[in-house]
């Protein structure tokens, strides 16, 4: 496959990129009983980008034999020249930088296979029976594995020749428990680069199946958490959610050029001087099979550990070699395309708070210092935008009175101005988890990243009725 | 469309010499041309073509899914191989099968063979456009992305019954999204579209001053009061508050899982006798308009909602055959995915009122122009931010919002809908009026 590639690439006569991706994915899913989808897919093809006359074109194919591919450049080269008289700001230059050349290899697609087909189904068919089995106020539950596969080969003309290898795995299992009208929904799940050992290191299927039960049920019975401006404690995963959908966006150099929040701001302070949020593209930090880990990204550019913001001071913004050229930085390897008929766009990879090294609280100690709040634990899906304005669902909120933990309260949601609340933030654990690997980040392609952090106190609103 | 029936006896033919009892193969074709903007300019321009195909079998009653993006006989072979692979270790279900053929009635306007020639350069000049007709209302907008897209194809399923169906469709779209920024005062970010199944169908101009119009409205927005009271919502709103979670309900896979608020209130009233709501898959240029469903069935127009009662939920042949009954042609997905229910185009039909009766009316309340939260369509638990929000005093638009939330329960809330407008706004395959709900908690931090 190199070998074509590299031929063709030899005889553009424009700056090029071929990336050929083989996309294998198996998910098996059971809804209440009934297996919804068994399903293995796989999706081939070549991306082709070339920079013509300052700007972009595009093209793909679902074909790898030499004579598709060829076609595909030239009908690259056909929208690029056709977009380049419109295009205002012509891109001069792609930022310079060591670009990847050799076999790169990141989770672990042999152990993966070890478990047969009828393996993966007996534990999504069995995880949802007990889950389901778990308590005659659960009225539905549901399981769901999913492994995606992937090789790539990319290269470009400019130099990047990289053959890379992925294996990621989720499993997910949610539980609605119901009592006439009412019905609430609990979920939880790991995504990992890596195999079973990874997947279930936090919890086997029967843990999780146990725990999912348990809060579905405990919550029906919760009643729903009032609104108004309060302090929190909150857990990992809403740490990786508020660094990844509220901060992370606004610092995608792409979103900065249209004038996000985080526009201009460099060497500014942020947040408070306990923030450090880094976006890595290898885990750089807990358990090395975080569910985002890119190790070459889809320019062929070495994915970075990028310190976002340092002690509460903005240092950097995520870059793919377009960005970074026009901001004269280093790109930082955040470029990715979803599957080969995508372009390469900047996305984030994983993206964490930094534990407290000096000053660390326990989980205990940041509780007790709430007079009135709650400890807020479970990320259902959350929105956010450029503005760094967000609000997210809350699965548990847990009442803090007088620096103690009370009753476990629902339907919470937490919105508010990302910057705003991290200037907030008074301290942090020392704890760190991943704890979003099982989410799709969106924009107008998915997207495997993960997030997390330790434990964070802050003010925010939360919404409640 | 010849081509593509035969790629799907083919496969057909394979899967049963395989060892399949029943085999389904839906194949796609498509084509697209695109120009996209970001940061203010334009940003790539893109011409793709994809095929898909999506097998489908069944043997001693258990699934087997497999896809491929090409039809090569290699690949065919090797999804059809995986699919059986799968359907010989995965439990079986009694009511698992393919389903019989029904007469098709190909449905006219979706397929526009001047899309075909629109052209990459077309696309490009019509991106340039919105930028500079959005530029052109306020210099304070900023596009963070949008563009142009054109795309034609056809889609064709066969199935071991005698289901042989194929069709073409075309689809242009425009899109344009960012925020108007004056100083430190951000706007709410907005987003507006259009699309339609015929070239001259949209007009990206519009939607470009349009969506300028909205994020300049809402600069120099302040936070509001925090009280229970009326809430209107726009259509962009009343979809994702009242229409997805009405939409989600009369799903048979939802009623039978018993996530369904509706799921015993066939023939009672659940919403006010304002609210009626059309599952219609032959609506003029509807997104979602087509012949036939992802499993070949004609899908028809259904009431789901008659002046606020429950008339019909939606079947696939897998759901229709747990209850021993005929499916609906509801059968939803594409070549890579197994068919599950789903609706077609969501018609909310309009009420009597204009918006500005519906406004009058209020003294205190807030217009929710978009919403960006969380909706639970089971529990019908609602809660998120006004975004590009007004307040209404005295029956009048007044100040812009930021900081708002709104939470409720939509369930509870609508047997008590006190308004719908007369008019209505197509947002993909839902069509949605403006909606007036009380007792709504207002939140401002």
């Amino acid at each position: 496959m190199r070998d074509i590639l590299k031929t063709i690439a030899a005889d553009a006569k424009h700056w090029t990129e071929l990336r050929v991706h083989d996309r294998r994915a198996l998910q098996i899913l059971v809804r209440k009983g009934t297996l919804e989808t068994a399903a293995y897919r796989k999706t081939c093809g070549v991306g082709v980008r070339v920079l013509v006359n300052g700007t972009w074109g595009f093209s793909s194919t679902g074909s790898l034999e030499r004579t598709d591919i060829e076609r595909a450049v030239r009908d690259a080269t056909a929208s690029a020249e056709a977009s380049s008289a419109g295009r205002l700001e012509k891109i001069e230059r792609l930022a310079e930088c060591e670009l990847a050349v050799g076999d790169f290899t990141s989770g672990n697609a042999a152990e993966l296979a070890t478990h047969t087909t009828e393996e993966k189904a007996a534990l999504v068919v069995e995880a949802e029976r007990r889950t389901r089995d778990a308590s005659d106020r659960i009225r539905s539950a549901m399981s769901r594995y999913t492994e995606l596969i992937d090789e790539k080969w990319i290269v470009s003309t400019d130099g990047a020749d990289a053959h890379i290898e992925d294996a990621k795995a989720e499993f997910v299992i949610a539980a609605t428990a119901a009592s006439g009208d009412d019905m609430v929904m609990s979920y939880q799940g790991a995504g990992v680069t890596g195999g079973w050992p990874e997947l279930f290191a936090r919890w086997t299927p029967e843990e999780l199946s146990g725990r999912v039960a348990k809060m579905a049920v405990d919550l029906l019975d919760a009643p729903y958490a009032p609104g108004g401006r309060t302090t929190v404690v909150l857990a990992p995963d809403l740490v990786g959610l508020l660094a990844h959908e509220a901060i992370g966006h606004t610092v995608e150099a792409d979103f900065v050029l249209s004038g996000s929040a985080a526009a201009d701001k460099i060497g500014e302070r942020v947040a408070s001087e306990h923030v450090t949020l880094v976006d890595s593209g290898p885990a750089s930090i807990g358990a090395p099979s975080a569910g985002g880990v890119v190790l070459v990204d889809d320019e062929g550019v070495h994915a970075q550990k990028s310190v976002v913001i340092e002690n509460g001071v903005l240092k950097s913004y995520l870059h793919d070699r377009e960005s970074a050229a026009r901001f004269g930085v280093a790109p930082t390897g955040n470029s990715r395309a979803w599957l080969y008929r995508d372009e390469p766009i900047i996305r984030m990879r994983n993206t964490y708070l930094e534990p407290a090294n000096g000053d660390a609280k326990s989980l205990d100690e940041l509780v007790a210092g709430v007079n009135d709040g709650f400890l807020l634990k479970g990320a259902n899906s959350g929105q956010a935008d450029a503005t760094a304005e967000f609000m997210f669902g809350v699965q548990e909120a847990y009442e803090i009175k007088k620096g103690k933990l009370g009753k476990l309260m629902r339907g919470a949601t937490i919105s508010g101005d990302a910057f705003d609340v991290l200037k907030s933030v008074d301290a942090v654990s020392s704890d760190f988890e991943w704890s979003i690997g099982t989410g799709h980040c969106g924009k107008g392609q998915p997207a495997k990243v993960d997030g997390g952090g330790p434990y964070v106190r802050c003010e925010l609103t939360i919404g409640g009725r | 469309m010849d081509e593509l029936l035969r790629i799907c006896d083919a496969a057909v033919g394979m899967a049963r010499s395989a060892g399949a009892d029943e085999a389904e193969a839906f194949a796609v074709t498509s084509q697209e041309i695109n120009a996209e903007l970001q940061k203010n300019d334009i940003q790539v321009a893109k011409s793709m073509s994809s095929a898909g195909l999506g097998i489908r079998v069944f043997k001693n009653g258990s699934l087997g899914f497999s896809s491929v993006n090409s039809f090569g006989e290699s690949e065919t072979r090797e999804a059809v191989d995986r699919a059986v692979a799968i359907a010989s270790v995965v439990p079986a279900d009694r009511h698992s099968g393919l389903p019989e053929p029904a007469e098709v009635t190909p449905v006219e306007g979706i397929y526009d063979a001047a899309i075909e020639s629109y052209g990459v350069e077309n696309a490009v000049n019509d991106a340039l456009m919105m930028l500079n007709e959005a530029k052109g209302v306020d210099a304070r907008v900023t596009i963070d992305g949008g563009g142009v897209e054109a795309g034609w194809g056809m889609r064709a399923v066969v199935n071991s019954h005698g289901v042989r169906q194929a069709e073409r469709s075309s689809l242009i779209m425009c899109f344009i999204m960012g925020m108007a920024r004056d100083g430190d005062s951000i706007s709410s970010f907005d987003y507006q579209f259009d699309n339609s199944h015929k070239a001259d169908g949209i007009d990206p101009g519009v939607v470009a001053r349009d969506f300028a119009g909205k994020v300049i409205g809402s600069l120099g927005a302040v936070s509001g009061e925090s009280f229970k009271g009326t809430v209107v919502l726009a259509p962009k709103a009343t979809t994702e508050i009242v229409v997805q979670p009405i939409e989600y309900s009369i799903l048979a896979s939802t009623v039978q899982k018993g996530t369904s608020r509706f799921a015993d209130k066939l023939g009672e009233s659940v919403a006010s006798e304002l609210i009626t709501v059309t599952d219609n898959s032959r609506l003029e240029n509807g997104f979602s308009t087509l012949s036939f469903d992802r499993e070949g069935l004609p899908p028809g127009v259904l009431p789901l909602l008659e002046g606020g009662v429950v008339r019909n939920f939606l079947y696939d042949s897998y759901t229709a055959r747990r209850e021993g009954r005929a499916s609906t042609g509801h059968a939803g997905g594409g070549a890579s995915s197994v068919p599950s229910v789903s609706a077609t185009n969501v018609v909310m039909s309009g009420g009597t009122v204009s918006v500005d009766e519906m406004i009058s009316g209020v003294d205190r309340g807030v217009l929710v122009t978009r919403f960006s939260g969380n909706t639970d369509p089971s529990s019908g638990d609602f809660s998120g931010v006004v975004k590009g929000g007004y307040m209404i005093r005295s029956g009048k638009l007044a100040e812009p919002l930021t900081g708002t939330l709104i939470a409720g329960n939509i369930f509870d809330l609508l047997p008590t809908v006190t308004a719908v407008s007369r008019e209505t706004e197509r947002l993909f395959n839902v069509v949605a009026p403006h909606v007036r709900l009380d007792d709504v908690s207002v939140t401002s931090g």
